[in-house]
């Protein structure tokens, strides 16, 4: 099979990431910041190994200010209910996944940045949507969708010079885009690890930038202060409450060492240059529908597109049936999205590349693109 | 001989100062669970180191703003740890 669906998860990982999970699965699996025993503690400074080694890769100052979750989306939910409250106001792009689209929906009233045909938002639009309650602007830093990349710098500029918070989902860039906290402005940062960093599943994280007035939306057992009802207000424990899942954020400093000495910058370019390649082959194909970018340089390496007269969820089924090819039709848990890129009615096929992807595997796509596209036309 | 437990709230905290001492040079700092006898009856860490590393302690936790509770002296008299708030 050849797996085309980074943007959904990064199916292979580095080898010595299955050898991490495999040996601290057996040696490190007591639970972190659960009394003071050897092994405890050991696994307590493995993990905090790996959060060091996130604190280099997004540079963060205060590893204290990461707090794992299983996900993306849990971090994107503490992050946005943990923050917002039914009076407040909170601008999101158009561009988002359901991972904010539903706790935003869900927490208080929002306005959606409009963007255009190949998702680009235009930062302006964003001053114009302020109100007199307006709390925090929420942006993704690719859309999942199309691979379109935000302006995150500008953005945060007018969060900043508004006195908003600026917040930031990326689940698509994390491991394979630069991102410097303080450089780009993020004030609170969403990111998973399953995809462009390469970790087993069950890792993710929220990063909270430092005076920051969030609360838990889970609460429990951290370790500390166990003779309270309350939930400790200092952080990670805050917003770390029950076990965390040891191995597999151990066997994460793995691949992030690896993405840290390649550098996420490089890794993007690969993989763009592969998306790039991939939009001019589909280009030489009758009845190819690309969306978002072509290869500006505003774009990562996921991909959508059609076969005109096929339906999306339809190409990929026999993509995968007739080709052994693994990619994703349908909406992508980003309706909003589609609309703007035009796809709303039948959705489209997603392929998007990641760390292992070569050139060959772009050629192995277009080949089939163009037999299903003959076949159906 | 005389040690210095410095308490924090989280795990990550002390992990964080022992680490930092760690690069400082102080390779005796460790965490531990922080003893009963100057907890408030529920769990917490702290690292424990030798008393006379009291100066590089206060200089890290400053300049990486660690935020720690507080100081404690543990001294060993008559067999058993007993424990002194610092000033």
């Amino acid at each position: 099979m050849l797996y085309l669906d980074n943007a959904a998860t990064s199916f292979k990982k580095p080898s010595r990431v299955y050898f991490s999970m495999m040996k601290n699965t057996i040696t490190n699996s007591a639970n972190s910041g659960r009394g003071g025993h050897f092994y405890s503690l050991r696994a307590t400074k493995k993990i905090y190994d790996t959060t060091e080694a996130i604190c280099t890769l997004f540079n963060i100052e205060n590893p204290e200010r990461i707090a794992y979750t299983q996900n993306a989306t849990y971090a994107l939910n503490m992050g946005i209910l943990g923050v917002l409250d039914k009076n407040s106001h909170v601008i999101i792009t158009q561009m988002e996944h359901n991972s904010v689209i539903r706790p935003v929906t869900k927490a208080c009233r929002h306005s959606v940045i409009k963007a255009d045909r190949h998702g680009r938002i235009r930062p302006s639009d964003i001053l114009r949507a302020i109100r007199y309650n307006t709390k925090m602007i929420i942006s993704t830093h690719a859309s999942n969708v199309c691979g379109t990349i935000m302006p995150i710098s500008k953005i945060s500029e007018i969060a900043h010079g508004n006195g908003l918070l600026f917040m930031v989902d990326a689940a698509q860039t994390a491991g394979c885009l630069p991102i410097d906290v303080q450089k780009d402005g993020i004030d609170i940062m969403a990111f998973s690890g399953h995809k462009g960093l390469m970790t087993p599943m069950g890792v993710g994280g929220l990063y909270v930038g430092e005076n920051i007035d969030i609360e838990p939306i889970i609460t429990g057992g951290t370790g500390s202060l166990s003779e309270s009802a309350v939930q400790p207000d200092f952080m990670p424990d805050m917003l770390q409450s029950g076990t965390l899942n040891a191995p597999a954020i151990i066997a994460a400093k793995e691949s992030i060492d690896l993405i840290l000495k390649e550098t996420p910058g490089a890794i993007g370019d690969k993989e763009r240059e592969l998306a790039v390649r991939l939009i001019e082959d589909l280009k030489n194909i009758d009845k190819i529908q690309i969306y978002g970018l072509g290869n500006e340089k505003d774009r990562n390496g996921t991909v959508a597109f059609n076969v005109k007269g096929l339906d999306s969820v339809m190409c990929a089924q026999i993509l995968n049936d007739e080709y052994k090819i693994c990619t994703r039709g349908g909406w992508h848990c980003a309706y909003p999205a589609h609309c703007a890129l035009g796809s709303e009615k039948n959705g489209a096929v997603r392929a998007s590349f990641g760390y292992f992807n070569t050139a060959r595997d772009v050629q192995k796509l277009t080949d089939a693109v163009y037999k299903i596209s003959k076949k159906f036309n | 001989m005389s040690n210095l437990i410095v308490t924090a709230g989280s795990v990550t905290t002390a992990i964080r100062l022992e680490k930092q001492l760690s690069y400082a040079g102080d390779l005796s700092a460790a965490v531990i669970h922080t003893p009963p006898a100057i907890n408030s009856g529920g769990c917490s860490y702290s690292v424990r180191t030798s008393l006379d590393k009291l100066s590089l302690v206060k200089q890290i936790i400053e300049s990486k703003r660690i935020r720690v509770r507080k100081f404690y002296i543990e001294e060993y008299v008559n067999g058993e740890r007993v424990y002194s708030a610092l000033s």
